[in-house]
């Protein structure tokens, strides 16, 4: 263990004013999820080369710097280039070249190669929908999207506000684990130890006071809000209100397009 | 749940109410985020303290409060906070390979609250008639099982998702996603079952349960 916590990424968010940056919230959700649907339905590659064309134009429009393609794909770079291998050894099919028991056949290759992309595109649809909306507006959208629901008593108002109270507390608490970290490292704990029992003995007087302080922080928050009357979300009037104009709905209707064309690739470019 | 001790200044009304389930569930989820971050290095893979996280929360907040936590929790990774273990976010990750995890953390908070309720309330009962040993031993006992049990429930949805999601086949799935984590996996059972019971000691002596 070295360095501090707070070195770590505290947020995706590029502020920025690209038109990307503008769209509703709503809308960059929807087609978020619509996007990374579509990347399990396309059949082959000229619908995912379409569905990489629509991100990467996305990306670009965004002006997203080009390391984020990078940082997108590196927490999962082990399970993808897992993937990649199991897929190409293990295909029969004509072998390309062989090493002892393994052969990399040209179809093993053909079919770790998509797969493989398209676990790639799926994790930077993500970046790009993170990297050009605030937490705030995406919560706000969320909220939008479960209204409905609350007719069938699903409190949608109340699940915000809880999204919302996770991620004020995201700093606070992980500023608190750092200090922990430190205090414990200076009393002498090491957990740098590769002994699953030392170890689990120099975590307890970590996790403990965390959880502890966690409750405390829920308490006060609690009384904080209980004595500044809140009585749920009923009647409540917002600060921000979500409109969408006719740029967004034109950005959903390309996106849309763009989705269809993708997905219908494979019937008009042939087999 | 609120047993709140003569004399501290805490009130038990607030303790109970539908506004300190909001701040709890809220704060815990932002918890379960920060414990993703911290890893340890430990033999064959880092060990996270993301599934104990999980496991401890759960324990502590029960089988209602446990699982709402835990959706509130995917629901942050969701909107952008970077949550998820390796500090990744949105919904790219939720629907990819390691999603299926995610969505086990609901099912695993839930069981672990189930018996942290289960091993709270005998544990109190026992209490009341003298029986302290005993109800330690039984306290323990539904922990651990339920720290198990709730092991299990994460890769029982976590490995098919990833084997679907990648198209490497259950066998590679398991191989990739959960043989290397087994060990310490074990070691976070274990030491959930410690840590709910040393949290909700501290909880106790502090008026804040």
């Amino acid at each position: 263990m070295s360095g501090s916590l707070l070195t770590l990424a505290m947020g995706q968010y590029v502020p920025g004013d690209s038109a990307v940056h503008r769209v509703d919230p709503r809308f960059k959700l929807a087609t978020s999820f619509a996007y990374a649907i579509g990347l399990f339905l396309v059949g082959g590659w000229p619908g995912l080369s379409l569905m990489a064309i629509g991100l990467a134009g996305l990306f670009v429009a965004g002006g997203l710097p080009a390391r984020y393609v990078g940082r997108g794909l590196r927490p999962l770079l082990v399970l993808i280039a897992f993937t990649f291998l199991v897929q190409a050894l293990s295909l029969p099919g004509k072998a390309l070249v062989t090493v002892g028991p393994f052969s990399i056949t040209r179809e093993g290759l053909d079919q770790g190669g998509f797969l493989t992309f398209r676990l790639a595109l799926l994790l930077l649809s993500s970046v790009v929908l993170t990297a050009t909306t605030s937490p705030v507006s995406l919560t706000d959208a969320l909220e939008w999207f479960l209204r409905p629901l609350a007719r069938v008593g699903v409190p949608a108002y109340e699940i915000a506000l809880m999204v919302t109270i996770a991620l004020r507390y995201i700093p606070t608490l992980l500023r608190e684990a750092d200090d922990l970290l430190r205090a414990q490292r200076a009393r002498g704990v090491d957990l740098s130890v590769r002994n699953p029992w030392r170890l689990a003995q120099g975590v307890m007087p970590l996790v403990v006071p965390l959880f502890v302080l966690s409750f405390r922080h829920a308490d006060d928050l609690a009384v904080a809000m209980a004595s500044r009357c809140y009585h749920g979300g009923r009647g409540r009037t917002r600060y921000r209100e979500l409109r969408a104009g006719l740029r967004d709905v034109v950005g959903l209707g390309v996106a849309a397009g763009w989705l269809g064309l993708a997905l219908s690739a494979g019937r008009w470019w042939g087999p | 749940m609120a047993e709140g001790m003569v004399g501290q200044a805490e009130s038990p009304a607030i303790g109970r109410s539908r506004v300190a389930s909001l701040a709890l569930c809220g704060v815990m989820a932002a918890l379960v985020a920060v414990c993703a971050w911290v890893s340890l290095p430990l033999y064959p893979v880092p060990f996270t303290l993301q599934t104990l996280g999980v496991l401890v929360a759960g324990g502590l907040l029960g089988r209602k409060l446990g699982p709402i936590t835990l959706a509130v929790y995917i629901l942050a990774g969701l909107v952008g906070a970077p949550i998820f273990a390796g500090g990744h976010s949105g919904p790219g990750v939720l629907l990819g390979p390691t999603g299926g995890y995610l969505v086990g953390f609901v099912g695993a908070a839930f069981i672990m609250g189930w018996a942290g309720d289960i091993a709270r309330r005998g544990a109190r009962g026992q209490r009341l008639r003298g029986r302290r040993a005993r109800g330690k031993a039984s306290a323990v006992l539904h922990l651990a099982v339920g720290a198990l049990l709730a092991s299990v429930v994460i890769y029982l949805i976590g490995v098919p998702w990833l084997a679907l999601v990648t198209g490497m086949g259950l066998k590679a799935a398991l191989t990739a996603g959960m043989v290397p984590y087994l060990l310490s996996d074990t070691i976070k059972a274990a030491l959930a079952v410690v840590l709910v019971r040393a949290v909700d000691r501290a909880l106790v002596s502090q008026g804040l349960r």
